[in-house]
């Protein structure tokens, strides 16, 4: 099978709303679930051959935006597209896209009451780049028991062949959802480091969700911020790692330097204070700190999403208390 | 036409037609499994019932009649179970509706088949038995008594067609509710029955075929052939409802 | 690894920088490839490839087709004589002004760089510079 280039995947003006319905509970027992907005104005991109992260707390909309992608289900509003670069489609009912887009989302999904290698062989029938000798061998590497009923395995255990479903499909554009969940430390890292050799050896796309901010940052090249529903940010990781800053110093020369920029959050300690802002300090500021004897810190990308997030969320005094406040808060820096 | 274009479109065919085999495939081991099991014990059900009756005295005719009864339920249970947990497992490997649709008739195809051969093979056994006991053989259900070839002939054709609308049936019923719910769901479900009632009364008490004998005065093997339509005839009623339910069915965050 | 403020391929590019300095990385060495950068670190590649873009820019690696990237001839004489003049600007002067905060007189300062100047050939470096 001829291979495909990597794949784009462009929301444009998506909406999800979920209607009243009725959902099968782990019990069987169908429960009534009252109708919600999950997605508003989604409009984003995951570029080509690259790997961005899309952040968000819980409940932010990423699995149902991710979903998308996968053709689980259609927006109420707007386009869905992936597909090569000039080349975008609906992927929806397409078996050239759907074999080619993979969202592996927490515990895979998989034929819960058939041994391991059963899923394993639907996988490979369906996926035109399943590389079989690849799968095995994350399998060694993760200690998946292929013999096992798949609904007998742990959480770990779990997730760690949703992520070798992940990665030994080759997919064009591969979405792993909060994947890791479950998984020890190690077994993460290994994870970690497995699509990033592999990734570097079959250039894809790869879209990672994830609220463990910290130890994924560094595979990003590119982030997505959605925060209830709404994309709050997306841009290359490198621009973001120093967009939040803290300064720390004596009250007065903080408050000078931090006068006129967004404030995000501020703490006393006897004469010291310290003040965290949102937006990049130019060499100018810094040498002005320097000389004020204020400490520069940069919270990176973990403290950025939580700033962005809770502020939008509990709208603090000082500033706005819509979802769209962090961007127009950008704006007023340049 | 770009070369771009043209992998996409190689790949589409090939996806699609590997995808209908692979729901197939999954389906027909999923019979294997569960039929070594089930068919062994209708056997054994069928004999004991004859070994008690002869033992009263009451040996009459057909046993088997009275166990692949069981055999359309079977269908329909399988129908409902296995399309279901194969939906997210399915659409999530890259697989689409559409193929889940196809190869689900064609797995309803496969059971269809084997039931129909397996109960007409068990007929056909148990001719042969009643005959070496010297005993006549006859059945009281059903709308056909013949024997031999045309017996079986009958026999796996009709019974093949109702376990598939029946495994249909059974695709149909939890694609409804994991549409409509439970209370509309429900709705849907009774009305997508009719269809399968219709095949069974057509294969059993023989309306059409009775209408065929007396009001267009067929003979020979037609009135048979006039019921065995009608349970096509539900089998595709059955098919086309499934589609449709199929369709667009979204993929839901649950543990089934 | 790599946790300091900056963007990480700004980090990355000192680290090599450093290392070509300090001569742990000779000329015409081979450095690590990208994915091996990626895989070592766990970072994302384009990253990695971003900081040796800087670094073939500046002259300290360059590419060879197929085989990866090397230390430039030359690439540590460059470097040290761009950190030659930045030195007293970024490193001394910031000590001198401190320096002068504590009421430290040049003379002992000199007395302290007399007495603490680095043993071997790059004493004589330093002596012409100084």
């Amino acid at each position: 099978m001829n291979p495909l280039p990597p794949f784009t995947a462009r929301f444009d003006d998506v909406e999800v709303t979920f209607p009243r319905s009725w959902e099968m509970g782990e019990n069987g027992v169908a429960r009534r679930v009252s109708g919600s907005v999950a997605l508003e104005n989604i409009t984003c991109e995951f570029p080509a051959g690259q790997i961005t992260g899309l952040l968000g707390r819980n409940g932010a909309g990423k699995s149902t935006m991710l979903s998308l992608l996968a053709a689980f289900r259609r927006p109420t509003r707007g386009a869905v597209l992936v597909g090569p670069d000039g080349d975008l489609r609906d992927p929806w009912e397409d078996a050239a896209l759907t074999s080619a887009v993979l969202v592996v989302q927490e515990g895979g999904d998989v034929l819960q009451d058939e041994k391991v290698e059963a899923t394993f062989s639907y996988y490979a029938d369906l996926r035109p780049d399943w590389d079989p000798e690849y799968a095995r061998e994350l399998l060694d590497l993760f200690e998946v028991p292929l013999r096992k009923k798949a609904s007998v395995l742990s959480r770990g255990k779990r997730s760690a062949l949703a992520a070798t479903l992940g990665l030994a499909a080759r997919a064009p554009l591969t979405v792993f959802d909060e994947v890791y969940l479950g998984m020890d430390a190690p077994t993460r890292f290994a994870f970690y480091d497995a699509l990033l050799a592999d990734y570097a050896e079959h250039p894809r796309t790869i879209v990672m969700s994830s609220h463990l901010v910290e130890e994924t940052e560094r595979l990003f090249e590119n982030v997505v911020l959605l925060d209830r529903g709404r994309v709050v940010l997306a841009e290359p990781a490198d621009d973001l790692r120093t967009r939040v800053t803290s300064l720390t110093g004596p009250t007065a020369a903080v408050d000078h330097l931090a006068a006129g920029r967004d404030v995000l959050h501020r703490q006393h300690l006897g004469p010291t204070t310290r003040v965290t802002v949102h937006g990049p300090l130019s060499d100018d500021d810094a040498r002005a700190a320097a000389a004020a004897g204020v400490t520069i810190g940069h919270e990176g990308l973990e403290g950025l999403l939580i700033h962005l997030t809770r502020s939008s969320r509990e709208g603090t005094g000082d500033g706005g208390t819509t979802a769209g406040r962090p961007l127009a808060g950008k704006e007023s820096h340049r | 036409m770009s070369t771009l274009a043209q992998t996409l479109d190689a790949r589409r065919a090939a996806a699609d037609r590997s995808a209908v085999r692979t729901v197939a495939k999954h389906i027909g081991g999923v019979l294997v499994g569960v039929g070594a099991w089930y068919w062994p014990i209708i056997v054994l059900a069928a004999a004991i019932i004859a070994l008690i009756q002869q033992r009263f005295d009451a040996l009459d005719g057909s046993t088997v009649q009275y166990v692949v009864g069981s055999a359309r339920w079977f269908a329909f249970s399988l129908g409902v179970i296995v399309p279901l947990a194969m939906i997210r497992p399915h659409l999530a490997a890259g697989g689409t509706r559409r193929a889940l649709f196809r190869g689900v008739v064609r797995g309803a195809g496969l059971a269809g088949a084997s039931f129909g051969l397996v109960i007409a093979c068990l007929y056909a056994a148990e001719q042969g038995v009643w005959r070496l006991l010297d005993l006549d053989w006859h059945r009281s259900l059903g709308l056909d008594e013949s024997t031999g070839a045309v017996g079986f002939a009958v026999n796996a054709v009709g019974e093949g067609l109702v376990a598939f609308t029946y495994f249909l049936l059974g695709a149909a019923v939890s694609a409804g509710f994991v549409r409509f719910g439970p209370w509309l769901g429900l709705v849907v479900c009774l009305s997508l029955g009719i269809p399968a009632v219709v095949a069974d009364i057509a294969l059993y008490a023989g309306p059409a075929t009775a209408l065929a004998q007396q009001v267009l005065g067929l003979s020979g093997p037609l009135p048979a052939l006039a019921g065995l339509l009608v349970v096509v005839v539900a089998a595709a009623a059955t098919c086309l409802a499934l589609h449709l339910l199929l369709r667009s069915i979204p993929v839901k965050r649950t543990v089934f | 690894m790599f946790d300091g403020p900056e963007p990480i391929y700004l980090q990355i590019a000192q680290m090599i920088r450093a290392q070509v300095l300090s001569g742990e990385l000779q000329e015409e060495d081979q450095v690590m490839s990208t994915t091996q950068f990626a895989t070592t670190f766990r970072i994302n590649p384009a990253t990695a490839q971003k900081a040796f873009g800087q670094l073939v820019e500046e002259k300290v690696l360059y590419k060879r087709r197929g085989l990866g990237m090397f230390v430039a001839p030359g690439a540590r004489d460059r470097l040290q004589a761009e950190h030659r003049a930045r030195y007293f600007d970024e490193v001394l002067a910031p000590a001198l002004a401190q320096a002068a905060l504590l009421d430290i007189s040049a003379d002992d300062i000199v007395a302290y760089v007399r007495g603490h100047r680095p043993a071997g050939g790059s004493s004589a470096a330093w002596e012409e510079t100084s």
